[in-house]
């Protein structure tokens, strides 16, 4: 106990101090509107708001990322329930229930659903985490450089075979990142790739990688692929609702608790598991809830049900894809990857002695979770009138601003044109992949893990004199192999059957 | 432009895993191991490019091959629009304006990346458009300066605007 209040009280401290409540403020409303805007995920929101994060601390860095990353999971349901376009992936399933209650006349009713169940998904989830992250490193820290490195196999091959419709092309995408990773200097004293140009010696910078492939696309995407887009608007002449009845009662959030108790369980194991994300997670716990109704044919009809589980769950998944990262070293997903390189930028080296080593950290992001949640749970009733309002911006005009933004924070981490016209070059190749469906997060988050996998093998070689049999043959290691090639299958058998 | 998706797939995939080829030519010119039979520079990326290659195979034959082939019926129908020309005018516009930074300056820089790119997305007459991008540049101006230069302090090619701003 007194263990673990000498860490719990300088966390609490640092995450109530009047600094960090400011950034993680800041970072809800930036999350919320960025995640309004569709095709903006959290991921490509935490890509623009990196060149942010130079001068802050890594606790600061960290706190304001998991209050934009838990935000935009919210915001992009915003969209969803106003105008049919969810903002974020994992907000597609609430368009089901949630446009189809706003239609009816009761757009803030579903809006208070979306936000409540969200909060609640947070906050649940969080509690796992910390339970499961520090039973998960326990066990992580048995493990040796062969086994991380297993480990490592493992993660890229769940990331690769299941982050897109085809294994074959997401594990092309998974080598593309491990490639771009090994570029610059080796470790062992050599260049690599370099082909002589002095702004390769120190690689591919995370931030360049980053903003080059998940915000570029997005931007070239609103400037030229969205410009002529008309967006729905809902229609509610004719509908019978007052002020009264579009809001949500007491009785009402009695009734959803389950909903949101199976969502946040749903949530929390989707989001542990590397690569799978929110979007899964929405849809599982929306087939869930529809199995466990006792009347299922209402589904999407505008049902509180069929808005509350969606939205526990893809909220629950942002705490769910931390405990990979902060024990393994293995994103859980895309916005995961960019919180890791975030950490490794700033010096903390996630692993299974993170927990050990910097507990008041961890105890920080769990606490800062917490509070986030709490914050966007004030901020989105404060701005409810003010989200709708984001809706109504058109892309065209959006996309030269996020272009800016990219130009600037790419150009602001070394203040170099190189740097800006590596970011344009990735740009433009991803958003040719993602037209021919090569998915480009895996990508990014091979290259975040190409270095730990890396290190771990050699270190794991140096060890076993140079032995590749000695290192593949340890027991645990063969176990985790094993399970890579099983998932690898697997992969290959849905991406077969895909569409049948 | 209108591009046949599996043209454009196999054409993606292939372009992929020829400069894979060449990467891997390339990595006979990396320093070898320090000690004999432990991994040298050439042995990570190599891994990496055979799997590479493995999947490129993987990919084009899942596109190719009927037995292997997904059921395409709609996909196999469906083109890509490539809009060549916008992406190369804004590629310069983004290009152009990354190395106007340090010659004329972030104010004047970023203005004009603003007014050029934001002026054809304004509904209403030239003029019109091109007054209010002029304004909206200006806002844009002011918020990245005092986000960036004196908040965050990013050591941006000034022109005219003070660095350090007391209050």
């Amino acid at each position: 106990m007194e263990n673990f209040l000498s860490h719990a009280i300088p966390a609490l401290a640092a995450v109530f101090s009047g600094k960090f409540l400011l950034l993680m403020l800041f970072g809800v409303i930036y999350g919320i509107v960025l995640g309004i805007l569709p095709g903006f995920g959290a991921a490509q929101a935490l890509a623009l708001a990196f060149p942010f994060t130079y001068g802050m601390s890594t606790t600061g860095a960290v706190l304001f990322f998991i209050a934009i990353y838990s935000a935009a999971e919210y915001g992009g349901s915003i969209p969803a329930i106003l105008i049919r376009t969810p903002g974020t992936p994992s907000a597609a399933v609430t368009v089901l229930d949630g446009y189809a209650m706003a239609r009816k006349g009761f757009p803030n009713r579903a809006l208070q659903i979306s936000l409540g169940c969200g909060v609640v998904g947070g906050i649940i989830s969080t509690i796992i985490f910390i339970l499961a992250g520090a039973a998960l490193s326990w066990i992580g820290l048995l493990f040796g450089p062969s086994q991380m490195f297993a480990v490592g196999v493992f993660g890229l091959s769940i990331i690769g075979g299941f982050l897109g419709k085809s294994a074959a092309k997401g594990f092309l995408a998974t080598g593309i990142g491990l490639l771009l990773a090994t570029v610059g200097s080796s470790g062992f004293g050599g260049m690599r790739f370099t082909f002589n140009q002095a702004w390769l010696l120190d690689g591919i910078p995370l931030i360049v990688l980053i903003i080059g492939l998940l915000a570029v696309p997005e931007a070239l995407r609103l400037m030229i692929d969205d410009r002529n887009l008309v967006r729905e608007r809902i229609d509610t002449a004719g509908n019978t609702a007052t002020a009264k009845t579009d809001r949500m009662t007491y009785g009402d959030w009695r009734r959803l608790v389950p909903s949101m108790l199976r969502g946040s369980l749903i949530g929390t194991l989707v989001g542990v598991q590397p690569g799978a994300g929110g979007a899964v997670a929405s849809i599982l716990a929306y087939n869930e809830e529809k199995r466990f109704s006792k009347n299922p044919e209402l589904f999407g009809t505008g049902i509180d049900e069929g808005i509350a589980a969606p939205e526990t769950a893809n909220n629950a998944v942002v705490a769910g894809a931390l405990v990979p990262t902060l024990t393994f070293g293995i994103p859980g997903s895309g916005s995961a990857a960019i919180l890791l390189g975030i950490m490794t930028t700033k010096g903390v080296v996630p692993g299974p002695s993170l927990f050990s080593q910097h507990a008041s950290f961890v105890m920080a992001i769990f606490f800062g979770l917490i509070v986030c949640n709490l914050i966007m749970l004030a901020v989105g009733l404060a701005g409810a009138k003010l989200w709708g309002q984001v809706t109504k911006i058109p892309p065209h005009v959006l996309g030269p601003f996020i272009m800016l933004l990219i130009v600037v924070g790419a150009y602001s981490y070394q203040t170099q044109a190189a740097d800006v016209i590596m970011t344009l070059i990735l740009g433009v190749i991803a958003y040719y992949f993602e037209k021919v469906a090569i998915p480009v997060i895996p990508i990014v988050l091979a290259f975040i893990m190409g270095s730990i996998i890396e290190q771990n093998l050699n270190r794991a070689l140096t060890i076993h004199a140079g032995d590749v049999t000695a290192v593949l043959s340890q027991p645990i290691t063969v176990v985790i192999l094993l399970l890579s090639a099983v998932t690898a299958i697997l992969a290959f058998r849905r991406s077969r059957s895909y569409g049948k | 432009m209108k591009i046949d998706k599996k043209t454009a797939e196999l054409g993606m995939i292939g372009a992929v895993a020829a400069v894979a080829i060449i990467l891997y030519w390339n990595t006979y010119s990396f320093m070898p191991s320090m000690l004999p039979g432990y991994p040298g520079d050439a042995f990570f990326p190599r891994i990496i490019l055979i799997f590479m290659l493995a999947c490129a195979v993987a990919a084009s034959a899942e596109i190719v091959l009927p037995g292997l082939r997904r059921n395409r019926s709609d996909e196999a129908r469906r083109s890509i629009e490539v809009d060549i020309i916008a992406i190369g005018r804004i590629a310069a516009v983004v290009i152009i304006y990354a190395l106007a930074l340090s010659y004329v300056g972030f104010e004047i820089s970023t203005f004009a990346f603003v007014v050029v790119l934001l002026t054809p997305a304004l509904a209403g007459s030239r003029i019109f458009a091109l007054a209010k991008a002029a304004g909206v540049a200006l806002a844009a101006v002011i918020v990245l300066y005092f986000c960036f230069v004196v908040f965050l302090d990013v050591d941006f090619p000034l022109l005219f605007l003070p660095r350090y701003l007391q209050f």
